[in-house]
């Protein structure tokens, strides 16, 4: 791979001579596309220079297939500009045979990312309150950042429009609702119920935004008690804001924590959202796609499965999704008012 | 839900082709053959446990008749409603009775998980009926589907609580900063 990379990197660094790759690391987190870091160190202008990279390489099976990199790539070129804080992006590459599989190449950002997890020892992540809360908010004004982006100023109509918010919604529920047949090995009845409620509570009104689509604990890095990157940008489409807000405030993302991903009370998050120039707060929009939060990771989980049964993929972080799904069963149930977690 | 042998079928490849060539520490190794060899001889002798499974059963079977008597209070009965109450009694009519099979010594023991996939698929038939609401045209029929969507929750509730006791946390931080 090294070798392959060198050569890639040299068709896109003309004036560059003598490149090299160094300290290549394929990372764990994240169970979607494959992650690898490393150096490359080369000399432009008479000057040894030297930078830190990211490669994000599509998967031969995995949670969110079929995958196609590049409306996420074009969308974080279009948004270079903007105040939204995330790994700028370099080089897209769909030519399998380069590495493999389609990847495209970002810069490294420093820092940490915390997972929306208690970790071996029973430790939520951010233990320091002062921290927390500093991240917490800084977590609730980068997605008012991200809302606020003039989808026409940046040309982000490539991603596809919806007229209004009703249709943002059903296009999400269609979407949703492909990954769960796709990936149906047998009855699923509480995925046709939360479907069919779906369907029967479309929203009537509301606006449409940038929608990151996974925007939680876990995808972003910290470094010095601020948040210096929202990552994995895989699910970027134009939507509905509360989808984000919905999706960040999940269960899924707090565990038995009452704050948004582990970090503040739901009250001063969607406070701090609004004050920041994110979109108006609805709720009866917040419960929809609540709802469709815990179909949208069910969906997911289901997915990984069915690419382990098939034999597309080894990789056994796909098939323990086949005894956790029920989580989200009850994380769906609750969401529809049915119990009480 | 995936079939148990299938299951521990694609660990063990997994484990054997892609996780041991890369265990370099020699006791690990070790005991990592000595996992797969073990996995191996249990996965031809073992199956989901049957009580979780005829508790699902149990649980929707009640629901479906409690379906199938308010369908037939409702007297008219056009599609989906007249196609689901043929695939209850369908089922009822070729599920094999649970005392006489439930024991190991009986000569053909029922395939639990199978069975469970029957029982839900028709389940999930009255989900898609009950969330429609096809054919609402008088207050009697509204008050028929609220009953069916009853059904439907009461059993969804039951199974989702079942299920949570079952359930081990997911050791998340793990697997992602291995």
């Amino acid at each position: 791979m090294r070798e392959a990379l060198e050569r890639f990197l040299a068709s896109k660094m003309p004036t560059a001579s003598a490149i090299t790759v160094d300290g290549l690391v394929q990372h764990t987190e994240g169970f979607s596309l494959q992650t690898f870091s490393f150096d490359v160190d080369w000399r432009e202008a008479g000057k040894a220079c030297h930078r830190r990279l990211v490669i994000r390489r599509q998967p031969s099976a995995g949670l969110l297939e079929p995958y196609d990199l590049e409306p996420q790539f074009r969308a974080l070129h279009a948004i270079a500009d903007t105040p939204v804080r995330f790994p700028r992006v370099l080089w897209y590459e769909p030519d399998p045979s380069v590495l493999s599989a389609p990847f495209y190449v970002m810069e490294w950002v420093a820092g940490e990312v915390p997972l929306p997890a208690l970790d071996a020892n029973g430790t939520p992540p951010f233990a320091d309150d002062a921290r927390r809360v500093t991240i917490g908010r800084d977590f609730a004004e980068i997605l008012a950042d991200v809302h606020r982006i003039d989808i026409d100023v940046c040309g982000l109509q490539f991603l596809g429009r919806p007229r209004d918010a009703r249709e943002a919604a059903q296009r999400a529920v269609d979407v949703w609702e492909g990954y769960t047949e796709r990936a149906r090995l047998g009855p699923m009845p509480m995925m046709t119920e939360a479907l069919c409620w779906l369907r029967n509570n479309l929203p009537a009104d509301g606006e449409v935004t940038l929608v990151h689509g996974d925007y939680r604990t876990g995808n972003f890095i910290t470094s010095d008690d601020r948040i210096a990157a929202i990552l994995d940008w895989e699910m970027v489409h134009l939507g509905d804001p509360m989808e984000d807000l919905a999706w960040a405030m999940s269960k899924i993302w707090r565990g038995e924590s009452s704050r948004v991903g582990y970090l503040v009370e739901p009250e001063e998050f969607l406070a701090w959202y609004e004050q920041a120039g994110g979109a108006r707060v609805s709720h009866d929009r917040l419960r929809f796609y609540s709802v469709l939060a815990g179909v949208k990771m069910a969906a997911i989980m289901l997915t990984g499965v069915k690419a382990w049964h098939d034999g597309r993929t080894r990789d056994m972080r796909m098939v323990f999704f086949d005894q956790q799904v029920p989580g989200m069963y009850a994380v769906i149930a609750e969401a529809l008012g049915l119990i009480q977690l | 839900m995936l079939n148990l042998p299938e299951l521990l079928q694609g660990v063990l490849d997994s484990l054997e082709a892609d996780v041991a060539p890369n265990v370099t520490d020699a006791k690990s190794k070790a005991q990592l053959y000595a996992c797969l060899d073990l996995l191996s001889n249990l996965a031809v002798k073992i199956d989901w446990k049957a009580e979780p499974l005829c508790d699902e059963c149990d649980g929707i079977g009640a629901a479906l008749r409690r379906a199938k008597l308010c369908i037939e209070g409702m007297g008219r009965r056009p599609e989906p409603l007249a196609g689901l109450a043929a695939s209850i009694d369908t089922l009822f009519s070729e599920d094999e009775p649970e005392s006489e099979n439930r024991t190991a010594s009986s000569a053909e023991p029922v395939d639990w998980f199978q069975r469970r996939r029957r029982y839900a698929g028709v389940f999930e038939e009255l989900v898609r009926v009950a969330g429609a609401g096809a054919g609402m045209e008088s207050e009697a029929e509204r008050v028929a589907y609220a009953e069916l969507r009853s059904c439907v929750h009461e059993h969804l509730v039951n199974q989702t609580i079942r299920e949570a006791l079952y359930l081990k946390p997911m050791r998340l931080s793990e697997m992602s900063k291995a």
